[in-house]
């Protein structure tokens, strides 16, 4: 049985790197990628799980990481909105301008990038049901839908 | 931020994990149970909520467990709602569980924290309560079995130190006809207004109802009454909040009812 007090030593894989770090057992994944990993992708939006902007993958799904312990991610592979560099969503959020004041991107980005990878081929209510987890405060919905859509072909280019 | 320390217990077996809870307690200590964590860290993080330490089921394999054995489906309290919506070949509760908060959330949020947490909605026992679901719960006396029906009174009923362990329901109860409706004030992320659940065998309908009340409630063998007869008829005071009036809420009751009996062909007589 492990239990973990005061302050602890995490050995977390962020963006296929090892990084140590440490940190409470109290201290949500979002603090610990933002403050001790310097990764400040995931944004600190309502931090209550209700806008999506803090969004990181687990092991490939989507979650928000205001609401996972850090302790919780060891043993699991971390993707951050700087783990994307170079690929379709990335490209595709800006060839399309999938974004306006850009607080929600990140968030958007991965969740897009996981729905891509999980559901190759488009369905609208598969779309919307994983794209209501994340709120966008310019209302930017249209350019969102059109890079996401953009970014499936462009992973099915590649792909092919 | 959470700005209170809490320790982190991670358990490998029900044993551990009640050791766990009972070592904290006689220390003084405020121990929780942690599933999902989305409840617990939201509260903790608003100062709602202030554990000394948490004990993560998600260690211990029968919390994990998802699938059939022997003729039942075993719904481990720590998996996903994500997991038994994908995995847990159980159709009502995959098209119920689908509903709670937002597709990201789910694939945190455990079955367990749904049905044991704070808010009162509990959504995700509906499917169990009206198919004659089981818990297994864990405590002192070691692993016990309980039928919904009684163990599920406004919320489950836990003993000192218990936590469930998963949820079951029969194979067969679990491929009965079924329907279900939600109304929401707004968009599709939002607390229901009246979820209704319902499963058909043969002439009786159960059905099981969120949001209604100031918890969930099972009405089985009632479906089979005229819907405006069941909302007039209520057994609990209908919920009153910034959300509803109680008028409206039994209005959509009602509307509720009649879509869950259309869709099962259900005859009220």
């Amino acid at each position: 049985m492990k239990r973990l007090t005061g302050i602890v030593e995490l050995n977390l894989l962020v963006n296929g790197e090892r990084r140590g770090v440490y940190a409470r057992p109290s201290d949500t994944l979002l603090r610990v990628l933002r403050e001790k990993l310097d990764l400040t992708g995931a944004k600190a939006g309502c931090e209550n799980g209700d806008c999506g902007a803090c969004t990181v993958l687990f092991d490939g799904l989507p979650v928000k990481s205001c609401l996972l312990l850090a302790v919780e991610a060891e043993g699991h592979r971390i993707t951050t909105a700087e783990g994307l560099k170079d690929t379709p969503v990335q490209r595709a959020f800006l060839d399309f301008n999938g974004f306006q004041c850009g607080y929600c991107t990140a968030g958007f980005l991965l969740n897009a990038h996981s729905l891509v990878t999980a559901h190759p081929e488009p369905d609208e209510e598969t779309d919307r049901e994983w794209l209501e987890s994340n709120l966008c405060r310019c209302t930017g919905y249209e350019g969102i839908r059109k890079a996401m859509s953009a970014a499936r072909a462009l992973a099915a280019g590649e792909g092919g | 931020m959470i700005a209170r320390d809490f320790d982190y217990i991670l358990p490998e077996s029900l044993e551990e994990a009640r050791d766990a809870w009972r070592e904290e307690k006689r220390a003084g200590k405020n121990p929780a149970y942690y599933g999902g964590g989305t409840e617990i860290v939201a509260l903790a993080r608003s100062d709602a909520f202030s554990p000394d330490c948490v004990i993560d089921l998600k260690g211990v394999p029968e919390c994990r467990a998802l699938g059939c054995f022997g003729g039942r489906l075993v719904f481990g309290a720590a998996c996903s709602l994500t997991d038994t919506v994908e995995r847990g070949g159980f159709p009502l509760l995959s098209a119920v569980a689908r509903t709670v908060a937002d597709k990201t959330v789910r694939n945190r949020l455990s079955l367990g924290g749904n049905v044991c947490g704070a808010l009162p909605y509990r959504e995700a026992v509906l499917p169990f309560l009206c198919a004659g679901g089981v818990a297994l719960v864990f405590g002192s006396e070691g692993l016990r079995e309980e039928a919904l029906e009684t163990a599920f009174d406004r919320r489950l009923k836990l003993g000192e130190g218990e936590f469930l362990v998963a949820l079951v329901v029969e194979e067969r109860a679990a491929s009965l006809p079924f329907a279900s409706s939600r109304k929401v004030r707004g968009g599709r992320v939002d607390y229901p207004l009246c979820h209704g659940a319902a499963v058909r065998d043969g002439e009786m309908v159960g059905i099981a109802l969120s949001g209604v009340f100031d918890y969930p409630v099972g009405l089985s063998a009632a479906a089979v009454t005229p819907p405006e007869k069941i909302a007039e008829s209520l057994p609990h005071r209908v919920k009153e909040d910034a959300l509803a009036g109680a008028e409206y809420r039994k209005a959509l009751l009602g509307q509720v009812l009649e879509e869950i009996l259309m869709s099962l062909e259900v005859v009220p007589s």
